[in-house]
């Protein structure tokens, strides 16, 4: 017994020898010395070192990239999991274990050797919408995180995550996340300034104020799109088609860039608004006859079109997302000028109105709900949102080819693996020249957030954040294939109120917007953006 | 049938906003669909809020009382007594106050002639313009919104309450670093850009003013997203005590003969009760 319990030990410890000297740095070598609890919006995780599709695009803080294989470096990444080691994901806890010292971030302090060699421990929740992260920094909110590599209690398991067209990898898997931990920052989809209102705040919640954010950066602007269902898609492109807004020789389900439907932002925001309720609403003159949007449809579907087909309803389905969403808010300030406009802003659509409005209440679910309106399936037609938000329909409810819209980073389904599309806005793409040019106006300026009651250390490694993330280097190294359309470059645009000069005609490998939001020095998601003054210099096209 | 008993629920409800009409205080009843964030599925609650802009205060109370039985008793004068949160809270205000009252009543679907607001307007202004339905919706979120945000920081000002309790009736006071206060996000407008939901007592020499009650509500039956909505101008005007703390509703209506319409009520209930007895108590439904 003695001698059995002897030799598992002398293994366990050979294999923690083993790792040790391939893994640099392991929950064993000792205690974070500095600790950044940061939730919020996912949009600048990628700053934080993560890796996305086996490597990492960029990284702000980290003497060392992560590894899939975790092996020849100091820096690894921990996901959580609630069953087994396989099974983690990023979706609600994740961090990041390095070394990092003042070449990275200057003013460190501490730690060891000439450059204060630190060990840093960046603690990531995604879990709730950019709202639930600036309230955490901003009210006091606690929250619960994964507190650090020991009481995380993690175990080695390098894992791969696939979510939509992505993979997420990691080196540890964790099953232990702490309550009752305040936020260091917070990342949100867009500048704190705007996140109050009914529709921007989580029912049950008080606004943002973010006078009491001692420092808040807007670090880029994240292109945001307006996806509809495939079907929809189709509907839209063949009905302007008929009309001579898109080129005769476009085709139904033609992906590129010339063939892309577009709708205005002045419908858009009828149709989040609950204005219009039926897609029926809708006139299309086709040789000099004007239809509704659904008669073309059929005319086309009699026709024998391929890729139409005649809807379920001509209801309007609208995904939309739970108060307090960033990208939503994107929406709602940079669209709808909610709650900009105060009493003449338009809210959201909500249950109960004309339009048939569900809540999705990630990413995600923003993708299944587009996804089983277009198809039927029912990946999120059944399932549970977190409370106060309505559950989706249960699966018994007839669906299916119904026409639907929501709200979506253009980071997703670039692939077109998934059974949504995006389109224009006034005849503008998603991408980072249409935001460059002033033509494409939903755009949300992703922010960091803190007050000056964290440490020095903490701030300094913020700082450095900012700074990092920020460059157009750095967000032109994000957009990658994640991002890339078959329509163009969509992803992020980087700011010239960063200091950034644009480049005086589009360039994608300086992809810096000539448009400001921030005229007097602070952020705000309410302004229309304008022509930067500091370097006075915009494209005409 | 459906009608008859609704009619029934409705006079019963008159009588119950007669009787305990004085005993207001409550997480409100939002009024919304019980799909919706903090919607309830049933009758929405009234609520008063009140301003003192000089000060940068408000005050706000559930009144415990439904839009629908509301509407119900709309032809009894009644009265409303304040809590002494309001007394104390308008002993420190500055002249002059502000106050509107409003509830929704959504949660009965768009093709109802219940699906509505109750919203005040300053007696005097101008008629409102027509609206169409899908903008009727919007009002009714609006309202609802404002209860929700009532609501959260009700929760915050009295102990253990909790914002969906709606027999609880509470009531707030808050300043303008909070999202229910009067200015934020509804104000004298109520949201609603044009509305003159206000208006303004203990201002000078100037008379106190009174609102009338507008309930904007659904034509019922098929209706449509452009169907126009229609605006019910109920005949009467509220009115606010500051010095005795009450809150006044004042009819208009023709009054009714009370002993004449309660032996009409008697005896129709007799006559219903002989001719179910003499069927068994059987209903047809």
């Amino acid at each position: 017994m003695f001698i059995s319990l002897s030799r598992k030990l002398a293994v366990a410890g050979l294999l923690m020898a083993a790792v040790s000297n391939v893994w640099a740095l392991t929950p064993a070598a000792g205690a974070p010395q500095l600790t950044l609890y940061i939730p919020g919006s996912q949009s600048n995780d990628p700053a934080f070192g993560f890796m996305i599709n086996g490597l990492t695009p960029t990284n702000a803080l980290c003497l060392d990239d992560p590894t899939p294989s975790g092996a020849g470096t100091t820096a690894h990444v921990y996901f959580y999991t609630a069953s087994t080691a396989d099974k983690a994901t990023n979706d609600n806890y994740s961090a990041i274990y390095c070394n990092t010292d003042d070449t990275k971030i200057p003013g460190l302090t501490g730690g060891t050797g000439a450059h204060h060699t630190t060990r840093l421990w960046i603690s990531r929740r995604r879990l709730g919408a950019s709202y639930v992260g600036l309230d955490a920094v901003a009210n006091g909110t606690l929250l619960t995180y994964l507190k650090d590599p020991t009481a995380a209690v993690c175990s080695a398991f390098n894992g791969s995550y696939s979510s939509s067209g992505a993979t997420y990898q990691w080196n540890y898997s964790c099953t232990t996340a702490t309550a009752g931990i305040a936020a260091t920052a917070a990342t949100s989809d867009v500048t704190p300034d705007v996140f109050r209102g009914t529709d921007n705040v989580t029912p049950g919640k008080p606004e943002i104020d973010a006078t009491t954010l001692d420092n808040k950066y807007a670090l880029g602007g994240h292109i945001i799109g307006t996806p509809v269902t495939l079907k929809l898609r189709n509907a839209l492109q063949y009905a302007q088609i008929q009309n001579g807004s898109l080129p005769a020789s476009c085709t139904v389900g033609n992906e590129s860039a010339a063939c892309v439907p577009s709708l205005s932002k002045e419908i858009l925001v009828s149709l989040f608004s609950g204005q219009i309720p039926d897609w029926s609403t809708f006139r299309v003159k086709v040789g000099g006859v004007e239809k509704t949007l659904p008669e073309v449809v059929a005319d086309g579907v009699t026709a024998g079109v391929a890729g139409l087909s005649n809807p379920l309803d001509t209801a309007v389905h609208i995904c939309r997302r739970e108060n307090g969403a960033g990208q939503q808010v994107a929406l709602l300030a940079s669209v709808m000028q909610s709650p900009c406009l105060g009493e003449s802003s338009p809210n959201l659509a909500q249950p109960g109105g004309f339009a048939d409005v569900q809540y999705a209440t990630s990413l995600g679910a923003v993708e299944k709900c587009l996804g089983d309106y277009n198809d039927g399936t029912n990946g999120w037609f059944g399932t549970s949102n977190p409370a106060p938000f309505p559950n989706p329909p249960a699966t018994g409810v007839p669906h299916g080819n119904q026409w639907a819209i929501s709200i979506q980073t253009t980071e997703r389904n670039a692939g077109n693996t998934a059974k949504y599309r995006f389109i224009k806005i006034n005849g503008a793409l998603p991408t980072g020249e249409q935001v460059y040019l002033g033509h494409y106006p939903l755009v949300g300026e992703y922010a960091i957030s803190w007050k000056n009651n964290v440490n020095g250390n903490q701030d300094s490694a913020l700082n450095a954040l900012v700074a990092y993330s920020s460059l157009p280097s750095t967000i032109a190294s994000r957009n990658g294939t994640l991002s890339n359309h078959s329509w163009g470059q969509a992803g992020y645009i980087a700011l010239s109120a960063n200091g950034h000069a644009p480049p005086a005609t589009w360039d994608p490998a300086n992809p810096v917007t000539p448009f400001t939001r921030s005229l007097s020095g602070t952020p705000d998601a309410c302004a229309v953006p304008v022509v930067n003054p500091d370097f006075g210099s915009v494209e005409l096209r | 049938m459906k009608t008859v008993k609704r009619q029934g629920y409705q006079w019963a409800a008159a009588i119950c906003v007669v009787a305990s009409i004085n005993t207001a205080q409550a997480a409100i009843n939002n009024g919304g669909l019980a799909i919706q964030a903090l919607g309830s599925g049933s009758a929405g609650e009234m609520f008063l809020n009140v301003w003192d802009q000089a000060a940068a205060t408000s005050y706000s109370i559930d009144l415990g009382t439904t839009v629908e039985s509301f509407l119900a008793g709309k032809q009894a004068s009644t009265s409303w007594n304040l809590d002494q949160r309001f007394v104390d809270w308008a002993s420190l205000t500055s002249d002059p106050l502000t106050f509107n009252v409003a509830g929704n009543n959504s949660y009965v679907g768009v093709n109802d002639a219940d699906f509505g607001v109750l919203m005040s307007r300053r007696t005097g202004s101008s008629a409102p313009g027509g609206i169409a339905m899908t903008t009727l919706a919007t009002w009714g979120n609006k309202v609802m919104a404002r209860a929700n945000a009532l609501n959260i920081n009700q929760d915050a000002q009295n102990g253990d309450a909790s914002n969906t309790d709606f027999p609880l009736n509470l009531s707030e006071v808050t300043t303008n670093n909070i999202s229910s206060y009067f200015n934020n996000t509804w104000g004298a407008s109520m949201n609603i850009a044009g509305w003159v939901g206000s208006a303004v007592v203990r201002n000078g020499e100037t008379p106190d003013q009174t609102v009338n009650f507008f309930f904007v509500h659904s034509p019922g039956g098929a209706v449509a997203g452009g169907t126009p909505a229609v605006f019910d101008k109920l005949g009467g005007f509220l009115s606010l005590d500051v010095a005795n703390a009450k809150l006044n509703w004042t009819s208009t209506a023709a009054p009714v003969p009370v002993p004449g319409a309660v032996w009409l009520f008697l005896s129709g209930m007799l006559a219903v009760l002989r001719v179910q007895k003499r069927s068994g108590f059987s209903s047809a439904v």
